[in-house]
């Protein structure tokens, strides 16, 4: 067999080069294609805990309309949306909620880890398992460069851990295979990680901002040198090691450019950015986003909003999600979860709002922005995978037929029936990556005749 | 699919291409204005070629990177010749159906299926045994096949980072390991070995004060089993991330001591040379060579001209922290080269090897005084060593202990989430109640291996477990104290006495074990005192709230009532802290330790299926295939059924495949309940109960003494603690643990000495260490070529 250990390493450490390389090759293919504007494609992905409860965000309007075997689709900006996410009301026209694509191909239960954005079983209870591929996200990432082409921001880390604060691996986003993406879960140390270069108004920053340039050049020529005398089959290892500095460098190069763009969008520092108040810390992480989109530091941002075992202690609530979860506490499991709803629907408008207020090409922000709430435990606490509601705000750049409309796919198993693997194939095709089919199969569906895998042809403009 | 689209493909399949990859990062990376132009030139023929061969590909209807050539002159033919007549379209076996496969797995059609052929080649599961087997060469050459489409079409396949995680290790075959067929001369490859958290961890402790900003750059997954593999570890941009911030932080307090940073004038070359000198051997543990001296020079001139002394010193401090000797240790062995084609590790890389195999940290100064002496040359150097250790109650051994929390995984019982009401308060708060059963499964192993005799039979099969509970630890105190109040008040207290409540306490057991392995650190510093003492009285006040005499020596605090329940125990059993260690009926061993039962259950069941799971591969060697993708893992609600009952949804054929190999060793288990009490009766629900069946049997072990009818777990467990199977197997995962990979038939050798020596040590595990971490395979490198490290 000539496929070895050692290809897989180049491969994956080229990846990893790639990764950070392709963003001024692509800048030169659109370019090259004549495409002047080349305005990025936006995204953010919201990921909360403990499953979307479909019934919850879906208008009284739509509720049993639906037929189980047909695909359900309507006019979205003239019903009233539930109470719970009456904060979206004004961004109607740039709502969509999608709902019956199921994802079986996942793990069920508390959290379907990777399987949520890269469609595939994997993990357990407490780990999040193998990753074979990268995440939808990072596919997305890869598309849309920036200086951080993926920024991942966190409240809580794993599903179900207690971990908090500091850079985090919660087992959801990943840029390749075995290549798990981290995500920082100090809103302070975030803040000076993408805005450090340029807000400090202090000359010694700037010079040591400056000066950092020479250890990275340090490090990439040192590393080089040493890596010639490392056998071939454990250069991957000091590759990997390279390309971190590589990273790091490029990025160098590109904050200094950007200067005057980032100091202008940083939002202003104050204790918001240390609070220990969960919500607070979710307005943190959210500014930090909104701020990081607005200023060209990331196009794709990725926000762990919360996990089983956070309690939103400030909106009143005494119990944990996982309590929730499991009907316990003083309030009943739809009251609590319609407070959450309501909290977590401020924050996506406050979001929408401060993109909206941005002009870009002939409209703003908001139109080029796709930012989707979604839970990595699909539609409940236990999450079964028989369907996996999606809110989105945002116009996405007009690429999909999307914004405006409600959409109830057929139940699983009928006729026409569709699944996540679709979806996501659906907009990496409408983004510029034309795979086939991203994702596992469903292969009950298959074997039962409804052949399912490819994109959502009825959203594609 | 529009236009645009199709370019696109086009583009992107030229971007998937590996070879062309580098080219590009070369001509990007050096990128400025004159290059520039060079780029879109290149880019502009790209797009038009690409676009030439994609009209091409459309001429021809077919896709232009599936190599079909090869698909119908070596796969199709294999595919019909040897799985045909199971997977075709009407003998559709296990619903896999290979009759019509897609040739082009390059544009992304059946990746899953695909990747099931190659899995199932690779590990010659498939054709089943009994069948017509293909000859390798013709194996070898459709899974080469797989691979350059699976690549082409962007996926890659995870079968061989698997094979070399742990939970592959049992694919090696054991009769062959063991028997002595195989001359071969062992070795490890030629590797590095990211740095471990836990050595990070005293690493941080040498920089002071200024640590404890410092964040773990090197975190494990938390995943069941050994974690720490060399060739898993990677030090990517995570890594890095972490290790500059640490690294600034250092360095912002180093140059606040630096005489060179708070000088304007310019240092001389000897000064700035000694001050990188010291600071390389603190942080990278040897001299700098004069090349890298030379190298840090240079960067602070440089840097200095540009920003002066303090910022060009504390780029050099930085630079120097981010060596890559502390992020990968070094094991390529650079000693001496033999006759196999194996070096022997250098001196200085066997002192690393040996300190970070037992202790997480650098070597200690006898160790490198030994190497520095040339004394450590060799497999008698390193057994001398090793033994030094191990014998040294002084040096601190936390791997020894953390093997066997990896291997049973009872650590993990704390992450198991167990209803409070349904347990009657076990509760989660403060020091929850599994997380005392881990700490108390740790004195278990501990004072086995304190006794090094035949210790994985004890571990397997002892009924003496150390149930320490605070709350009667402190009644015990109070109820001494009661009784020596006078004396005690008035502080006269006779050595007798101290030695008379010391016995009382019977801490002999639990005491010594806790300070001589660092393991609870609850009173580890109680000593009889009459202050000592005092103290806990204090406490029992304060906890219980009371002066009632008969709670105070009777009850026990809220946090601990329900302690006693899982072994068994009543609450009026243990108004007192019982004798060290303590015999319990219907117990064996660690398989049968509450912690190790929460650990292998559900939120609110048993898990037969994880527990025999365990057994089948921890203890028997086996291998069980990861969960089939359309698998329903979900077991049938029935209040009327015991768990068993209902997963009899498992034993249709499909699903019996691998279920038999893991539901009859776990339902054995099921004489206990998820909390890990022993019962004989399962609660249903609604009050119902009925009676447990833990009969079952094994099959298939390969040995007569094995197989055979069980009348539960107990008996299933003694007689595994008799088997040269089950010992070999444990013997392979201490092999695993300490080399930091999985086995190869060329360890052969390696772990027969390593059997032998620990049957002639009457089953001492520190003479099993020693052979281990003297073999060959520890001591020896050999560079490999990555396509000989799958093919034995």
């Amino acid at each position: 067999m000539n496929f070895t250990r050692r290809d897989t390493l180049k491969s994956l450490s080229l990846g990893a080069g790639a990764f950070l390389l392709s963003p001024f090759l692509r800048q030169v293919e659109l370019q090259a294609a004549g495409n002047s504007i080349a305005i990025p494609n936006r995204f953010v992905f919201v990921v909360k805990s403990s499953g979307i409860i479909p019934d919850a965000s879906t208008p009284d309007a739509f509720k049993g309309k639906d037929s189980s075997s047909s695909l359900f689709s309507q006019d979205l900006t003239n019903v009233s949306l539930p109470s719970s996410m009456h904060a979206l009301e004004p961004f109607k026209d740039q709502l969509s909620i999608v709902q019956g694509l199921s994802g079986k191909m996942c793990r069920g239960g508390h959290s379907s880890w990777f399987g949520m954005l890269g469609v595939y079983m994997t993990g357990g209870e407490f780990d999040a398992g193998a990753i074979i591929r990268a995440t939808a996200d990072a596919e997305l990432a890869k598309l849309n460069p920036a200086p951080f082409n993926h920024l991942g921001l966190a409240i809580r880390g794993k599903a179900l851990s207690s971990d908090y604060g500091g850079t985090m691996y919660p087992g959801i986003t990943a840029v390749g295979p075995g290549q798990e993406l981290p995500f920082q879960g100090s809103p302070d140390i975030a803040y000076q990680q993408l805005f450090g270069s340029a807000v400090s108004s202090s000359n010694g920053a700037e010079k040591r901002f400056r000066l950092q340039g020479n250890l990275l050049d340090f490090m990439v020529d040192d590393i080089k040198k040493v890596t010639r005398a490392i056998p071939s089959s454990e250069q991957g290892k000091m590759d990997a090691y390279l390309n971190a500095f590589e990273e790091l460098q490029t990025r160098h190069s590109k904050l200094s450019s950007m200067k005057d763009q980032v100091a202008a969008n940083a939002p202003g520092y104050s204790d918001k950015f240390t609070s220990l108040v969960e919500e607070v810390r979710q307005e943190a992480q959210f500014d930090l986003a909104t701020a990081a989109l607005i200023a060209g530091l990331t196009n794709v941002v990725t926000i762990r909003l919360d996990n089983v075992d956070m309690t939103y202690k400030k909106l009143g609530i005494d119990e944990h999600n996982h309590g929730i979860g499991h009907n316990e506490g003083t309030k009943s499991q739809t009251e609590y979860r319609d407070i959450i709803q309501r909290h977590h629907s401020e924050l996506l408008a406050t979001m929408a709002r401060k993109l909206r207020a941005v002009p870009e090409g002939d409209g703003d922000m908001l139109d080029n922005t796709m930012i989707i709430f979604l839970s990595d435990s699909s539609d409940n606490h236990h999450g079964s995978g028989m369907e996996w509601p999606y809110l989105i705000v945002g116009g996405g750049g007009g690429k999909l037929k999307l914004p405006g409309r409600y959409l109830r796919y057929p139940k699983y198993g009928e006729k026409g029936c569709r699944t996540i693997g679709d979806w996501w194939t659906t907009l990496l095709n409408a983004y510029g990556n034309p795979i086939k089919y991203y994702g596992n199969e469903d292969l009950v569906l298959k074997q039962n005749g409804c052949s399912h895998a490819g994109p959502l042809e009825e959203l594609l403009v | 699919m529009s236009r645009d689209r199709e370019i696109n493909a086009a583009r992107r399949g030229l971007q998937a291409d590996a070879d062309f990859q580098p080219q590009i990062a070369l001509l990007t990376k050096t990128l400025n204005t004159s290059v520039f132009c060079l780029v879109m030139v290149l880019t502009a023929n790209l797009l038009c070629s690409s676009n030439l061969l994609f009209a091409q590909a459309d001429q021809a209807t077919t896709p232009i990177f599936a190599d079909k050539k090869a698909f119908d002159e070596t796969v199709s033919p294999f595919l019909r010749k040897y799985c045909a007549d199971c997977h075709g379209e009407i003998s559709n076996e296990s619903d896999v159906v290979l009759s019509s496969i897609s040739f082009d797995l390059a544009s992304g059609h059946d990746i899953e299926l695909w990747n099931t052929v190659l899995r199932q080649l690779h590990v010659e599961e498939m054709p089943p045994t009994g069948s017509d087997q293909p000859e390798q060469h013709e194996r070898d050459a459709v899974m080469l096949w797989i691979n350059a489409e699976l690549k082409k079409s962007g996926n890659v396949s995870d079968l061989y980072s698997k094979l070399e995680s742990p939970s592959f290790g049992n694919y090696v075959n054991r009769e062959k390991l063991f028997s002595g067929e195989i001359t071969a001369e062992p070795f490890s490859p030629a590797r590095l070995w990211r740095t471990s958290p836990d050595v990070f961890e005293n690493v941080k402790s040498s920089y002071g004060q200024v640590a404890q900003d410092f964040r773990q750059p090197f975190p494990l997954e938390d995943k069941v089993g050994i974690k720490d593999y060399a060739n898993l570890l990677f030090a990517d941009s995570a890594v890095v991330s972490v290790l500059m911030s640490n690294a600034a932080c250092a360095a912002d307090e180093l140059i606040k001591h630096s005489p060179i940073a708070s000088s304007d004038i310019s240092p001389s070359d000897d000064t700035l040379a000694s001050a990188i000198s010291e600071h390389f051997s603190k942080v990278v543990y040897r001299e700098p060579l004069q090349e890298e001296i030379r190298k840090y020079s240079e960067l602070f001139r440089k840097s200095a001209k540009e920003g002066g002394n303090a910022e060009a010193m504390r780029l050099v401090l930085m630079a120097v922290m981010l060596h890559h000797e502390s992020v990968y240790r070094v094991e390529i062995g650079l000693g001496k080269a033999d006759a196999h084609g194996r070096r022997i590790l250098s001196s200085t890389e066997m002192a690393f090897a040996i300190a970070f195999a037992l202790t997480d940290r650098r070597p200690d100064a006898a160790l490198l005084q030994a190497a520095e002496a040339g004394k450590l040359n060799s497999s008698t150097d390193a057994q001398f060593q090793v033994a030094r250790i191990l014998q040294n109650d002084a040096i601190n051994k936390p791997r020894i202990l953390r093997f066997f929390q990896e291997f049973f995984g009872y650590t993990r019982a704390h992450k198991v989430f167990k209803d409070e009401n349904r347990s009657g308060g076990f509760a989660y708060y403060g020091e929850n109640y599994p997380a005392m059963y881990e700490k108390d499964a740790d004195f278990f192993v501990m004072n086995i291996l304190e006794k090094d005799k035949d210790v994985f039979r004890q571990l397997l099969t002892s009924d003496e477990y150390c149930i320490f509970n605070r709350a009667t630890f402190r009644n015990t105190v109070y109820d001494f104290y009661k009784k020596n109040q006078q004396q005690l008040d008035q502080g006269e207290f006779p050595e007798v006495k101290q030695k008379e409540l010391l016995q009382r306490l019977n801490l002999k057991g639990w005491h010594e074990l806790n300070v001589k392995y660092n393991l609870h650190n609850f009173n580890k510093g109680f000593n009889g005192s009459v202050a000592a003492i005092k103290q806990i009285v204090q406490e029992q006040y304060s906890w219980m709230d009371t002066k009632d005499e008969n709670i105070l020596l009777h009850r026990m605090q809220a946090l601990y009532t329900k302690y006693p329940m899982v072994y068994d125990l009543r609450d009026d059993e243990q108004d007192f802290l019982l004798p060290q260690p303590y015999k319990r009926p219907h117990r064996a061993g660690m398989l049968t330790h509450p912690a190790w039962l929460i650990a292998h259950s559900l939120n609110d069941s048993t898990d037969p299926i994880r527990r025999g799971k365990w057994v089948r591969e921890r203890l028997l060697g086996g291998v069980i295939p990861d969960i089939p993708i359309t698998v329903d893992a979900s077991i049938p609600e029935d209040h009327t059924k015991t768990l068993r009952e209902r997963l009899q949804k498992t034993e249709n054929a499909e699903c019996w495949r691998c279920h038999r190999k893991m539901n009859p060793l776990g339902y054995a288990f099921e004489i206990y309940d998820d909390f890990g009490r022993y019962r004989t009766e399962e609660s249903l629900g609604k009050g119902d109960t009925k009676p447990v069946n833990p009969k079952s049997e094994l099959v298939g072990t390969g040995e007569k003494e094995l197989d055979g009818e069980f009348k539960d777990a107990l008996e299933m467990i003694h007689r595994l603690a008799e088997s040269d199977k089950v010992r070999q197997c444990m013997i392979r995962h201490v092999f695993r643990y300490f080399m930091g990979r999985n086995e190869l038939l060329t360890d052969s050798k390696t772990l027969i000495s390593a059997d032998r020596a620990y049957l002639a040590s009457g089953g001492s595990f520190n003479a099993l260490l020693i052979s281990i971490l003297s073999s060959d395979s520890f001591l020896y490198r050999k560079v490999l070529e990555s396509s000989t490290r799958h093919s034995p």
